[in-house]
C-alpha cells in the first residue's frame, strides 16, 4: 500500500478513484507513563512515553484505513491526513484518512 | 519555620530553573548537529506536487512526532507573563524546539527511505492528554508529515 498526503502518488498515473476512507482509534495513558511525565513535567523535556504512544497509535489508524482500502480493492491512498483531538480527559482519538485509489 | 515551608512549595521551581536550562541546551546542540547532517542534505518544501522537472522513482508517507514538556521554571515565569501579557518568550521557544525536532524525525525517517525531497509538509500543534480546565502543567505536542520522494537526480 502506498501513502501520500499529496493529490497523486508522485510518478504514477491514478487509473480510479475508490472514494474515502479512514481508521481511528482512542487511548488512554496509564498510570505507569504518568509518574515519569509527571516528573518530566517538572524539569522539561520530552516525555517520551506520551510521544511513543501517539506514535503506537498514529500506526494502528493508519493501519485501520489502509485495511478499509484493501476492502476496497485499492492500492494506495492519496491526500492522507492525520488529526488528534481530545475526546474525554486522559484520553485522546487519532484519525486518518485520505482517498482510496488504484494506481498503476 | 515559613522560609522551610516556602522552599519546599517552590523547590519544582527551582529545580526545574537549572535542569530546565541543562535539557533545553543538550536538545539544542543535538537538533544542530543532526540538522547538519540530515536536514542540509533534503530538499523540503510544502510544495503540493513534485518540483518540476524532477523525475521520482518512489515516494513515500513519513510522520515524525514529539511531546514536550514545559519545565516548571518556565511555566511559572509564563504564568507571570500572562497577568501583563505580550510575548511569553519562553514558551515560544519551547513550541519552535518542538516544530524542529517534529520535523526533523519526519526529515530523518525519509533520509531512511533513501529520499532526496520532501514535498507537502504539514505541521500540526495537535492537543492531547489535557484536561478541560486545561490544569496541569503544560505540554507541546507537534506532528510533521509529509510525502518522502526519491527522486532520479536530486533537487538542487
Amino acid at each position: 500500500m502506498e501513502l501520500s498526503n499529496t493529490e497523486v502518488i508522485p510518478g504514477k498515473k491514478i487509473t480510479k478513484y475508490l472514494g474515502l476512507v479512514m481508521g481511528s482509534t482512542v487511548r488512554a495513558k496509564h498510570i505507569g507513563r504518568d509518574i515519569a511525565a509527571g516528573f518530566k513535567s517538572i524539569v522539561g523535556g520530552e516525555i517520551k512515553g506520551y510521544t511513543e504512544l501517539l506514535q503506537e497509535a498514529r500506526e494502528q489508524a493508519i493501519n485501520r484505513m489502509t485495511k478499509e482500502a484493501e476492502n476496497l480493492g485499492g492500492n494506495a491512498i492519496v491526500n492522507v491526513r492525520l488529526a488528534t483531538a481530545s475526546v474525554m480527559q486522559g484520553a485522546s482519538e487519532i484519525l486518518a484518512y485520505g482517498t482510496a485509489v488504484i494506481v498503476e | 519555620m515559613e522560609y522551610v515551608f516556602l522552599l519546599i512549595a517552590f523547590s519544582p521551581v527551582i529545580v526545574a530553573l537549572v535542569t530546565g536550562r541543562i535539557i533545553t541546551r543538550a536538545h539544542n546542540r543535538s537538533l544542530e548537529r543532526r540538522e547538519a547532517a540530515y536536514l542540509s542534505k533534503m530538499f523540503v518544501s510544502n510544495l503540493k506536487q513534485p518540483p518540476e522537472g524532477a523525475k521520482v522513482l518512489d515516494s513515500t508517507l513519513v510522520i515524525g512526532s514529539v511531546i514536550l514538556a514545559v519545565d516548571k521554571f518556565a511555566a511559572a515565569l509564563a504564568a507571570l507573563k500572562k497577568i501583563i501579557g505580550g510575548r511569553i518568550r519562553i514558551i515560544e521557544r519551547v513550541v519552535k524546539r518542538a516544530r524542529r525536532e517534529a520535523l526533523l524525525r519526519a526529515v530523518e525517517k525519509a533520509h531512511q527511505f533513501g529520499a532526496d525531497t520532501l514535498i507537502n509538509v504539514r505541521l500540526e500543534t495537535s492537543t492531547i492528554f489535557r484536561s478541560k480546565q486545561g490544569k496541569g502543567s503544560p505540554l507541546v505536542e507537534i506532528v510533521a508529515y509529509a510525502t518522502a520522494l526519491k527522486t532520479e537526480q536530486g533537487v538542487q
